[in-house]
């Protein structure tokens, strides 16, 4: 995990805005015009053959997924960008470029109260659940004060911050800091300034769930109850009809959604490999790929049908030093400066990517910091200086998985060694490389692939955690409390300008360590049939979802 | 008896003139293709050899010069990371040829063995031979070999021995249902009327009669090693990653844009698995010829 | 013969427990934890930072037990029917294999079917022509087939029929948003079911060459031959009958081979069966999962070992199974 680590944290923690909310009244789409709900049987069959289907889209995700559909066992992406369509979050978060900014989704409003404590949500009234019943402010209650019972719950957890959620043991009981004021309002009291909470709420853990199906369930068999396995209802865009292990998940368009009725009647969501992916995309058996190999991006740019968007994405990598082995710093600057970023770049990624300067994903570079730009020659010169033993190997560990990174760890290999190191290349398939990050005296360097522009740098904060032992690999890292405090004092200034100063003191202090590198961001690559429209994928993939209920397919 | 001495007299006559290895080695040496696969494999294994001479550095990665089409600087293109396609070819055959021939080789021999005794024996050893077999095969090869070679530590050698020492039982049931059908054959009866000695019987009548179908299976046990070896590599447990092996360079066509646009990065090793496979099959023919003195060529 | 099969049968309980002991050894001994093979680095990372929860998900698992008693437990599961639940989807896992086992047998079965009218009948061609052209045409291309990953082969096929001459359907087994038909069905089988076929039938092909050739030569075709029989009954009734025996033990070999094969075909085709579950339950590390999956392979390969030896005294009436004791 380490290694595809740091803020690709937050790619599930602030990711999926689940049915974006940034204009709620848009509802004006009669929903006559889509067939009411039914069952995976009765999907009538389309009129168009071929290429031309306008009513069913066929999507992927490339990654791992959990098959449980209660959003408190939110472990894995592709699980998230299935509750993106079918639940809502209180409010969601729009990315328009440079920043991200709160929006509306359940809560057409919020209020904080001046000591940053009490956040008083107004919801969008009139919203129903998938089966009719009406949402209430009950069901907020319900969803935060259960969190923490229910098994398999995902840690990061936004609602752990709310007062008294810890407390509540009573399935059905309703925490301290948790107040329903009418049936469209409800204040959550947090037990301090959080800085973070409000990118918390957007996280896919933070969907709400009904309270009068989940009510009589018991929290400690979530995985198990029906919700869970086959019938989840939600508030989206979009009901779930079935998933077929390995093969897809099913959903139909909600012809009451609240923000207007989806255009596209039927939404699968396959699982495929990548490659597979590529191929199905050619062929025009897949609308939609997320998350493709960038290397892949000159073969897909031939094909007419495709849309190709290549958007500055999740694929930050660099070394990860393990301050155990490495324990001159001007053994890990000789690492940091001598490989050649640019040229890999260029080479293996067709040039759709960038150097990073920043130490953190969303995290400001101090004034007076030190970049580790590539340069070999200062970088020879500080290996010689170092007390690095040249006749040791450098044993470098990867994960296999991360695209690209086969092709690029050689010529890492070649830059070190040509700089005076004698490297050992250690590619692992990811269960075994994470089973080898505990084994903290068998690398030096492990390659670390993390997230993107527009994460909170608090998604990074437990890389610093400077008490923590556990597991063994905490060991490997620099133990500096000062970053970790660092992290704390930024959560609790609300203040935007005196955070940014924080923030900056704190980036320094870890570029500095000479610990954590990164050296290069490569983009995103997605792509799209030409006949599908109103997507819009964000320079941060994860939010590609937003907004689905617009998305139209033209025959 | 009689209508074989009938058949073919001549033929008796000429063994007989020689010692049987000698005559063997005519015998083989006839077969045109299986010196053409030998000439082959001697070519493949002393380009193995002396990869150094006829060959740039393997490792060396040319950022400039990625997926490059071939040309007069790359004989073969270079690969995704820049480096030199021939290069890699010639070094990879180290490790394929060890992995694909010494595993198969390890394999057959104790498939052969395992498998003509319990076809000779029957009875309990079978049953108990078969029984190990039946366990075996039952059990995906590929977690089996993993957990080994897990366990001794990732190497050239442990592939190897794992591949080698776990890959057996296919070879063993072949041997074992030919045997069991030759050991009533007439021939073998009267062998061991006259008082033959088992394992006399063996060398010199069953073994020549399993030779083709061993033949094939060595043939194919060859390619899907060397392929096996790719699928290890790639979970961490074959070779140490940037050590060339035709399975991990063929692996890379598993991109569609490898595949497609950039086929010089598999079509290389594929031809050169083929190749060793193919003069494998064609040394395993002239082998089945050169042991059994029955075979004849008609043509 | 009745006592022979029954003993075999009986036999094959004890074998089958001794597979599922040394998968379960093998699965614990494999490096990768199944509480965290699946998970994405960000739950990962703060599960650990809290390792009483990790414990707690352990132990909900079962996963804090020593590999004795983990074994024992399953294997009291799987005696009563019970196969326990796989850790990624928490559904039984009786029930996903079930789902498994149509969508494979259907494959399998095809494959087989390609693989024998393939092999067979263009083996004994090649033996009876044997160093013509055809004949090493066929070597040549059985054997350049066999030098390339399963994985290319279907890749390519995809690329070719799916692509670009855009006449099948690259994956699935079922076009979605459309009523399932037959047809439907057929057309997304064909390409898996061909390349796994074809994969299969080079080997057969040449075991069916080799030991067409064995038997051509073999003392009582040239008696047959001597008597004036026709050479098509030569061939059809002496030689093909005689070099059965290693077509058989081919044949039975070939289902273990089919299930490897299948496990990459599957995959590359998105053919949701039981290769693909395999796949999965080793990428998760999922062991209840897998330890089910091994114990079908394993059943189906017992029983096909069982009527290859039952085959082979049908096939030869020389041979006394089970004679000697």
């Amino acid at each position: 995990m380490r290694t595809r680590g740091l803020a690709m944290l937050t790619v599930a923690a602030l990711a999926f805005s689940a049915c974006q909310a940034a204009t709620p009244s848009a509802s004006s789409v009669p929903p006559a015009s889509v067939a009411p709900g039914g069952s995976a049987a009765s999907v009538a069959p389309s009129t168009a053959t071929g290429g031309g289907v306008t009513d069913t889209l066929q999507m992927h995700w490339l990654g791992d997924l959990t098959a449980i559909w209660h959003p408190a066992s939110q472990e894995t992406f592709s699980q998230a960008v299935n509750f993106q369509l079918m639940f809502d979050k209180l409010i969601e978060r729009k990315w328009d470029g440079a920043t991200w900014t709160p929006v509306a989704d359940l809560a057409d409003t919020w209020d904080i109260s001046p000591d940053g404590l009490t956040w008083t949500f107004h919801l969008h009234p009139g919203i129903k659940w998938h089966d009719g019943e009406a949402f209430t402010a009950n069901d907020v209650a319900f969803t935060v004060s259960r969190a923490l019972l229910n098994t398999r719950k995902n840690t990061q957890n936004a609602w752990a911050a709310v007062v008294g959620v810890d407390k509540v043991t009573d399935p059905n009981g309703i925490a301290s800091g948790v107040k329903v004021i009418d049936d469209n309002t409800i204040s959550l009291t947090i037990g301090a300034p959080n800085a973070d909470f409000v990118s918390d709420l957007t996280d896919p853990s933070a969907f709400i769930v009904p309270q009068h199906i989940l009510k009589d369930t018991d929290p400690k068999a979530v995985e198990t109850i029906e919700f869970s396995t086959t019938k989840p209802i939600g508030t989206g865009p979009y009901k779930f009809i079935k998933y077929e292990t390995d093969q897809y998940s099913q959903f139909e368009a909600n012809p009451d959604y609240f923000q207007g009725a989806p255009k596209i009647k039927n939404v699968f969501v396959k699982r495929l490999l990548g490659d597979q992916a590529i191929a199905q995309l050619e062929s025009g058996d897949l609308d939609l790929s997320i998350r493709l190999n960038p290397a892949e991006k000159g073969r897909l740019e031939k094909v007419p049908t495709l849309d190709v968007l290549s958007t500055s994405g999740v694929g930050t990598y660099g070394p990860y030093m393990n301050m155990l082995t490495l324990t001159d710093v001007k053994t890990r600057k000789a690492i940091a400066m001598g490989v050649d970023a640019q040229g890999i770049i260029d080479s293996i990624y067709n040039g759709a990517g960038h150097i990073n300067r920043g130490v953190l994903p969303g995290m400001p570079a101090a004034d007076d910091q030190e970049f580790f730009d590539y340069d070999p020659a200062k970088a020879k010169q500080l290996l010689d200086e170092s007390s690095w033993d040249k006749s040791k190997p450098l044993r470098i560990v990867f994960d296999k998985s991360f695209a690209g990174v086969e092709q690029w760890t050689p010529i890492m290999q070649q830059n070190l060694q040509d700089i005076g190191f004698k490297v050992e290349l250690i590619g692992l398939e990811t269960t075994a490389a994470i089973e080898m990050y505990d084994k903290i005296d068998q690398f030096d360097v492990t390659i670390a692939q993390g997230g993107a522009q527009g994460v909170s740098p608090f998604a990074s904060q437990i890389y610093f955690s400077c008490k923590q032992t556990e597991p063994a690999h905490f060991k490997t890292y620099s133990r500096n409390c000062a970053i970790d405090d660092g992290f704390v004092a930024a959560r609790k200034e609300i203040d935007e300008t005196k955070r940014t100063e924080i923030f900056k003191s704190v980036s320094k202090l870890i570029n500095d360590e000479v610990e954590k590198v990164s050296w290069w961001t490569t983009n995103a690559l997605s792509a799209k049939t030409k006949r599908l429209q109103g997507v819009t994928i964000p320079p941060d993939t994860r939010e590609f979802i937003t907004g689905v209920q617009n998305w139209t397919l033209t025959p | 008896m009689a209508l074989r001495a009938d058949a073919q007299p001549i033929q008796v006559v000429a063994v007989e003139r020689h010692s049987p290895g000698r005559a063997a080695l005519r015998r083989f040496v006839r077969h045109r293709l299986a010196v053409v696969g030998m000439v082959l494999l001697t070519i493949i294994v002393l380009l193995a050899v002396f990869a150094d001479v006829v060959s740039s550095r393997p490792f060396f990665t040319d950022v400039k010069a990625v997926s490059q089409p071939p040309s007069a600087e790359h004989l073969l293109g270079t690969d995704r990371s820049g480096r030199d396609v021939w290069a890699r070819v010639v070094h990879g055959a180290r490790t394929s040829l060890v992995v694909g021939l010494g595993a198969v080789a390890i394999y057959v021999v104790i498939g052969t063995v395992l498998g003509g005794i319990a076809g000779v024996r029957g009875g309990r050893t079978d049953f108990a031979i078969m029984r190990a077999v039946d366990t075996l095969m039952s059990i995906p090869t590929l977690l089996l070999v993993i957990v080994f070679v897990a366990a001794i530590g990732p190497s050239l050698f442990s592939v190897v021995a794992v591949i080698g020492l776990l890959g057996w039982p296919g070879a063993c049931r072949l041997v074992r249902g030919q045997m069991l059908s030759l050991r009533e054959s007439e021939y073998i009866m009267a062998a061991r009327v006259v008082g033959v000695s088992m394992p006399g019987i063996l060398f010199r009548h069953l073994l020549p009669n399993i030779m083709s179908s061993l033949a094939v299976l060595a043939t194919f046990g060859v390619a899907s090693a060397i392929i096996l070896e790719a699928g290890l590599s790639f979970l961490g447990l074959g070779v140490k990653v940037p050590v060339p092996s035709w399975g991990e360079m063929i692996n890379a066509a598993q991109s569609p844009t490898v595949l497609i646009d950039t086929p010089w990065l598999w079509i290389a090793p594929g031809i050169a698995i083929a190749l060793t496979v193919l003069s494998v099959n064609f040394i395993g023919d002239g082998l089945r010829d050169a042991l059994d003195p029955r075979a004849v060529r008609r043509r | 013969m009745a006592t022979y099969i029954l003993r075999r049968i009986l036999i094959a309980f004890p074998v089958l427990l001794g597979i599922t002991i040394a998968s379960f050894v093998a699965l614990s001994l494999a490096p990768g934890d199944p509480l965290t093979a699946r998970m994405d680095p960000t739950v990962l990372a703060q599960l650990q930072r809290n390792p009483q929860l990790l414990q707690e998900r352990r132990h909900e698992l079962g996963l804090d037990q020593p590999v004795p008693v983990r074994y024992v437990i399953w294997l009291s599961g799987a005696l009563q029917g019970d196969l326990g639940y796989s850790i990624q989807s928490h559904r039984p896992i009786a029930e996903e294999i079930a789902k498994r086992i149509p969508p494979t047998l259907a494959l399998m079965s095809v494959a087989i079917l390609i693989a024998v009218l393939v092999g067979i009948p263009l083996g004994i061609l090649a033996a009876l022509r044997p160093y013509s052209k055809a004949d090493y045409g066929m070597t040549t291309v059985t054997l350049a087939l066999s030098s390339v990953p399963t994985f290319v082969l279907g890749l390519a096929a995809i690329y070719i029929f799916a692509v670009w001459l855009d006449v099948l359907p690259s994956g699935g087994m079922q076009t979605l948003g459309r009523p399932n038909s037959i047809l439907d069905f057929a057309s997304h089988l064909f390409l898996p079911a061909m390349v796994l076929g074809l994969a299969s039938a080079a080997p057969l092909l040449r075991y069916t060459r080799a030991s067409m050739l064995e038997a051509l030569n073999g003392e009582y075709v040239v008696a047959a031959r001597a008597k004036g029989l026709t050479p098509n009954t030569v061939v059809v009734r002496h030689a093909f009958r005689n070099s059965l025996i290693p077509i058989i033990t081919v044949l039975g070999l070939l289902l273990p081979e089919l299930v490897a094969g299948a496990v990459i075909t599957e995959q590359i085709f998105a053919w949701p069966g039981m290769g693909q579950l395999a796949v999965r339950a080793a990428s998760d590390r999922d062991p209840a999962l897998m330890m089910g999956v091994v114990l079908i392979i394993g059943t189906a390969v017992l029983i096909t070992n069982i009527l290859v030896d039952i085959t082979y005294a049908r096939a030869d009436p020389r041979i006394h199974l089970g004679a000697a004791s």
